[in-house]
């Protein structure tokens, strides 16, 4: 008798806890959490100890920091206020971590263009918290008979213990100079900064339609004591075409039903060390690459850091002075003047591949050397003025081809108004290639490209912005002109876009497109080299906070070729964001 | 005798235009003699009814109605007759540009009629849009006529700066006629007595040309113009006297190989 009274008022009480627990929590989250809790333990800034936060790499004024604002009710950002340097780093890091929710982004975009002859399909999906991230993109091209023609799935976390960052799947790596390495959207900038290399051995997922470029395989990142590192293990698939024994990878991504393709297995190994040792520091990488001919590339690096706001960082991929590719920059970096200077010497037998990396006299030209410099002045809080100079000269002879000089001055000032942003660019090129025949006559011919650019931004409210930009190129007796004009406005959960461009644009090697400040600029089409004008129609629209509907309509009209019907290109787009 | 020797001059005129014009889009459009032509004939930005019937997007709400007359004699000596007449009114709280203009004589002719109307869409940015009707006769040739949608644009980035634009023809009817698509943007800069525009007109398939305009102002009495357009290197200079209520205003176009033209025009600016 006891024990069933016992028994009926322990099930009682349990039945109440389950109720209590569903009503507080219905899904299963919270047991996900515990478990990964267990597993994992990872480090919270709100309950975290002092021994935790010694471990976790605060110094000991930051850990006494912390310890007071714990003990407080105090916000992040008061807590932010109390520490500096690399221990802010790190307390952004770990707040970032800590309260990132679960989130789930779902993308699906329906292109059409004539250019394509076919539609463009692409599903985007991003599910992340703060254990990690899962991505998974899928995508067909026009002419393609699988809709996971160009397929990812990339795991990826910041919480495996005593790992950074861990990727498992597609992702990209940019590691030091970038002369073993292909290094994507590396070219430097009128930005006097981008002649430096600030991330000396970074790694990331890999989340676009790009199909070229990137590594597929397991890269993790670390950290100990001082030495912070990567590594990666790929094997990938490439898709492309052999031209001799030179194998091609088919850049643009598009591989039509009956085109038929020739695939290579590419396999690589690498890892990459950093050490910062008083002001300097230290960079080192290797790649293993079993298919090329020298099998193992390195690259050293070091940086240091001068009095007076100075930097110098050089990098080599070899110690023989007959045989590498070296950078040496100088940089003096203050809040009004910025000023760079890289001086790159690339002399290899090695021919660099397409799309490797890349050299100011093409992808080719193997051997060159040369001088990048930026300034960057800022006259008060509204102007600032930059220039940019870059020379190329080839240093050996391997191909009458490859042997030719670039000379190019750039110069751009943007001027903060009221009400927007003016912007003018001008940029003049000189090119001489030395032809076979130029050698025996004696005479060099030369190309000369002049480019001018004026941009304007006017705010007329919060809810109505208007851009106007007149861009044009001189070539010889050749010039081309490119005026492109929106009109941007909010109402309410709308937002839409009008834009008109007038081009004409003889020749594909005077297209303006070094100009367009954004992929928007170019309406997300292809830069038309032509006398024509161009349409564009944008319009989005937010429902319920968590779906976006975008639309966007371009109508391209030839004039050149008046019996040549309106292009009509369409793209659709879905987002969903929980 | 004398009619033989304006034919032939007429015809030269006609040639000379249409070589420089691809053949798709062969008819002859006649820019006009009014007041913008002091300036360049530049007609993507000003004040003036004309340039309204241009650029819709220029005309202000509230401003008095307009009627502006224009007598024009192209290429002297050659009997080319041309005119216009634009009349600016507004009616509910929006404005409204009518013009018609004629060239030609009894052997060809040209007639143009627009409707054009704005919408402010905040203070300072304005667009505009036009409906053109369109009318070529040359003796021997059927009568050729069409209609075209035009859409433009006009921005006061302050109080010295301005920027207009047009795309005129965008959408066509009739099949009959082929109007070339004529893109213009122009910026204009005030400073004291004088405002200086600067304007790109491209028209379908032929060159840009670069139209560059200056207007001195003495209060609203009186205007000097003179302007320069770099592909047909045509030189023009032109005054304008301006009452309360009535202004007149002489514009002179100097042609590089054709002869002198001239127009006269009478506005009223209506109570």
């Amino acid at each position: 008798m006891v024990f069933l009274i016992i028994i009926s008022g322990g099930y009682a009480q349990m039945d109440t806890n389950l109720g209590n627990d569903e009503l507080g929590d219905p899904d299963e989250t919270q047991y996900l959490d515990q478990l990964l809790n267990t597993l994992f333990q990872p480090f919270q800034l709100d309950t975290a100890d002092t021994t935790s936060l010694m471990e976790h790499g605060y110094s000991r004024e930051a850990v006494e920091t912390i310890n007071t604002w714990q003990k407080g009710n105090e916000t992040h950002k008061s807590l932010k206020r109390r520490v500096h340097g690399k221990d802010l780093a790190l307390l952004n890091k770990d707040i970032k971590t800590d309260s990132q929710q679960t989130q789930i982004h779902l993308r699906q975009r329906l292109q059409y263009s004539p250019s394509l002859e076919g539609w463009r399909i692409l599903n985007k999906g991003r599910i992340w918290n703060k254990w990690g991230s899962v991505n998974i993109l899928t995508e067909q091209d026009p002419g393609e008979n699988q809709l996971t023609d160009h397929s990812i799935l990339t795991l990826s976390s910041h919480s495996i213990p005593g790992i950074d960052h861990l990727i498992f799947g597609d992702f990209h790596v940019n590691w030091g100079g970038g002369l073993i390495l292909n290094q994507q959207g590396s070219r430097p900038s009128l930005n006097p900064r981008s002649l430096l290399h600030a991330r000396q051995s970074n790694i990331r997922p890999h989340y676009s339609s790009r199909e070229i470029d990137y590594f597929q395989g397991v890269a993790g990142s670390f950290s100990y004591n001082k030495i912070q590192g990567a590594v990666f293990a790929s094997s990938r698939t490439l898709k492309g075409l052999y031209n001799g024994t030179q194998f091609r990878e088919d850049a643009d991504g598009i591989h039509p039903v009956g085109k038929s393709f020739d695939s290579k297995r590419v396999n690589d190994l690498g890892l990459a060390l950093e050490t910062l040792i008083s002001k300097v520091q230290l960079f080192a990488a290797i790649i293993y690459h079993p298919q090329a001919k020298a099998g193992l590339a390195y690259e050293l690096g070091i940086s240091r850091e001068l009095a007076n706001s100075q930097k110098i960082q050089i990098h080599t991929n070899s110690l023989d002075l007959n045989d590498h590719r070296m950078t040496a920059a100088w940089a003096y970096l203050t809040p009004q003047l910025q000023v760079s200077l890289q001086y790159r010497h690339f002399i290899t037998d090695e021919v660099l591949t397409p799309g490797f990396i890349s050299t100011l006299l093409g992808t080719s030209a193997s051997n060159e050397k040369g001088i990048s410099a930026r300034a960057q002045i800022r006259l008060a809080s509204k102007l600032q003025i930059r220039y940019a100079l870059d020379t190329g000269n080839s240093v050996e002879l391997q191909s009458v081809d490859d042997y030719r000089t670039i000379l190019q001055h750039k110069f751009q000032v943007i001027r903060k108004l009221d009400e927007g942003v003016f912007q003018l660019d001008y940029s003049r090129k000189l090119e001489q290639p030395v032809l076979e025949e130029d050698i025996w006559e004696g005479q060099y011919s030369s190309h000369k490209l002049t480019r001018f650019a004026i941009s304007l931004v006017q705010n007329f409210s919060p809810d109505l912005k208007y851009r106007v930009n007149l861009k044009s190129a001189f070539s010889g007796n050749e010039s081309a002109l490119l005026v492109q004009q929106r009109v941007l406005g909010e109402q309410g959960s709308w937002k839409w876009t009008i834009g008109y461009v007038r081009f004409s644009i003889p020749d594909y090697t005077m297209r303006l497109s070094v100009y367009e400040t954004s992929v928007a600029e170019s309406f997300s089409f292809y830069t038309a080299f032509d006398d024509g004008d161009r349409w564009f129609f944008y319009l989005k629209q937010q429902t319920l906070n968590w779906i976006e509907m975008e639309m966007k309509l371009v109508q391209t009209c030839s004039f050149e070729d008046p019996n040549k019907p309106k292009q009509l290109a369409i793209s659709l787009q879905m987002s969903v964001v929980l | 005798m004398i009619h033989i020797k304006k034919m032939m001059c007429v015809y030269a005129v006609v040639i000379a235009v249409i070589t420089r014009i691809s053949p798709v889009f062969g008819a002859f459009e006649y820019n006009g003699l009014g007041w913008p032509a002091a300036t360049a004939n530049i007609r993507v930005l000003g004040q003036h009814p004309q340039q309204f019937s241009v650029n819709p997007a220029l005309m202000n709400i509230g401003h008095q109605p307009q009627i502006s007359f224009s007598y024009q004699n192209p290429f002297q000596s050659l009997d080319l007759q041309a005119g216009s007449l634009s009349i600016k009114s507004s009616i509910w709280q929006r404005s409204y540009i009518h013009s018609l203009e004629y060239f030609g004589d009894e052997q060809y002719s040209e007639v143009k009629l627009i409707n054009g109307t704005t919408w402010k869409l905040e203070k300072g940015f304005s667009v505009g849009m036009t409906l053109n009707y369109q009318c070529l006769s040359m003796s021997g040739f059927n009568r050729r006529q069409g209609g075209s949608l035009s859409l433009s644009s006009y921005a006061e980035l302050s109080d010295q700066i301005k920027v207009g634009s047009v795309v005129e023809h965008v959408i066509q009817w009739g099949q009959d006629i082929s109007l070339p698509q004529n893109f213009q943007i122009g910026g204009q800069y005030e400073f004291g007595p004088a405002t200086i525009t600067v304007a790109l007109e491209k028209e379908s398939a032929l060159p840009v040309e670069t139209c560059l305009g200056l207007l001195i102002s003495s209060g609203s009495f009186w205007q000097i113009g003179v302007g320069y357009r770099d592909l047909s290197g045509m030189m023009s200079a032109g005054w304008r006297i301006r009452t309360q209520r009535i202004a007149f205003h002489y514009a002179c176009v100097m042609h590089p190989y054709l002869p002198v033209s001239h127009g006269f025009g009478l506005e009223l600016i209506l109570p």
